[in-house]
């Protein structure tokens, strides 16, 4: 895997809604028929005697074919409630390509074997996490303000919430599900409050 | 005479529907070097249960050693190394998770089946950063084989855990110097304790009422945290309390707590999450006798 880690600059932000044409924003039931809702499965929260919950969720079943074993879990900082120092891990698995993500507050930390990368998220910046045989993954960290996403030409684009909820393209999303979209040159994201989200792209 | 520093209530907290008093850690008291963690779990079994539905099921540890005393009831053990053990009254589990381990804490199928008093109390140490990648250990610990010093006037009979009390030697290996002693005191009972003036070292009280150096009171369920000032310390009660003692030599190292994993970096805690994960701790499957 070659992994690069490179900053977008988080110019979209600065860029009032109003320096572009709303014709050219999709939005609307033609942009809904191009995405697909995806259920999530829910993260396990660990205290400091296992699992909150006996009810373990299914940490497979994830309906997009490319992308397989998706797990999030959330470690409580103090052991037994949440608060805003947990630590929140993401891995999934797409071919032979295994991401382990930790997610503490905004600073995040990407391993593989004895490698291991950290960094802070700024709002409104767009960080690459990884490129692999036709995938990529990005990072974002959204605020109140609407974020224009511009990705490079792919096939799809999987929308995963870390944490938060938003609106992509006016379509609700949360921790518990996820949004599949075919191809588009730009995405609005909206958020209500600071959220992060995962955006993994199959590439043709 | 080693001084009190603080002396704190426990707090009630909910662990996934079990409500524990936990005396430590609290606000502003992350952890007392090298202890992380107290639970005291207290509770009237109502029966009529699977021994599956009670308890707390598998789960993982790497990093320190979950110690738990029973006071009450039987408690049994199971774990990926093929441990599978049940302790009772009096007795002691200690286990270092080391590398990894994935175990089980249940009241036993008769305790689940019938009901009756229950009474644990696990406290987490610190494994030094040099052992916590170690092969993990059980050790169980009947009250039979647990060390005993009976006071002269048979008011007080303490049970050493881990460490050398007034002669007496505990047959747990840990992996740091500790002094862990069970305190059981009769009214009127009265005796100097001591310990290394370099370990950190703390009472809690299960029920009951201590004078502490003829001064400090303290009661059901607080903590008393001394200052590291003498070598010893000295308790009378006027009613029957039971207590424990948990003193060791602090190890001064970086610290990371998330959940069961307890480490010196984020790094070695995301490494943790992915050998769970990879099922690099072990499998446990439970089985239940018919």
């Amino acid at each position: 895997m070659n992994r690069r880690l490179f900053v977008r600059m988080g110019t979209w932000a600065s860029l009032a809604i109003s320096f572009f044409p709303t014709a050219m924003l999709p939005h609307g039931q033609n942009a809904r028929k191009q995405s697909l809702l995806i259920e999530l499965p829910k993260a396990k929260r660990h205290v400091r005697h296992g699992f909150f919950s006996t009810n373990q969720p299914d940490i497979s079943k994830i309906r997009v074919d490319w992308l397989s074993n998706y797990q999030k879990d959330i470690f409580f900082r103090d052991g037994f409630s949440k608060g805003h120092d947990d630590l929140i891990h993401v891995s999934l698995r797409i071919q032979d390509f295994q991401l382990n993500m930790g997610l503490r507050q905004y600073d995040v930390m990407l391993t593989e074997n004895s490698d291991s990368t950290q960094f802070e998220l700024t709002s409104n910046q767009t960080v690459n996490i990884f490129e692999h045989n036709g995938y990529s993954g990005n990072i974002i960290r959204l605020n109140t303000c609407v974020h224009h996403y511009s990705p490079e030409q792919t096939e799809e684009a999987l929308f995963i919430p870390i944490r938060g909820s938003f609106n992509v393209d006016g379509q609700s999303i949360n921790e518990d599900v996820g949004i599949l979209s075919n191809y588009k040159a730009k995405y609005q994201l909206e958020s209500n409050d600071e959220s992060i989200v995962l955006i993994i792209h199959k590439h043709q | 005479m080693r001084t009190v520093k603080k002396i704190v209530a426990s707090q009630k907290v909910d662990m996934g529907g079990i409500i524990l008093d936990q005396p430590l850690p609290q606000r502003g008291m992350d952890q007392i070097d090298p202890f992380l963690l107290v639970h005291h779990w207290d509770d009237q079994l109502k029966g009529g249960e699977l021994q599956q539905n009670v308890g707390v099921g598998p789960h993982p540890h790497r990093g320190f050693s979950p110690v738990t005393l029973i006071f009450n009831g039987e408690l049994q053990h199971r774990d990926s190394e093929g441990n599978n053990s049940i302790v009772g009254q009096g007795g002691t589990q200690w286990m270092n998770s080391g590398k990894g381990i994935i175990h089980s804490e249940r009241p036993t199928k008769k305790l689940a089946e019938q009901g009756g008093h229950f009474e644990i109390i696990q406290f987490w140490v610190n494994a030094p950063a040099k052992n916590k990648m170690d092969t993990p250990q059980y050790q169980p610990l009947s009250s039979n084989d647990t060390p005993k010093l009976t006071t002269e006037d048979q008011l007080a009979e303490i049970g050493v855990v881990a460490g050398e009390f007034k002669g007496i030697n505990a047959v747990i290996d840990t992996y740091s110097p500790l002094l862990i002693l069970r305190l059981n005191l009769k009214k009127g009972a009265k005796m100097d304790i001591p310990i290394p003036e370099e370990y950190n070292a703390f009472l809690y009280i299960l029920d009951g009422e201590l004078t502490i150096n003829n001064k400090s009171k303290a009661k059901t369920k607080d903590l008393v945290w001394f200052e590291n000032d003498g070598t010893e310390f000295s308790v009378d009660t006027k009613e029957d309390t039971r207590a424990i003692l948990l003193s060791g030599s602090p190890l001064n190292e970086n610290l990371v707590t998330y959940g069961p994993f307890v480490m010196n970096t984020e790094r070695e805690i995301m490494d943790a999450i992915k050998d769970y994960q990879n099922g690099k701790m072990g499998i446990l499957v439970e089985n239940f006798e018919e």
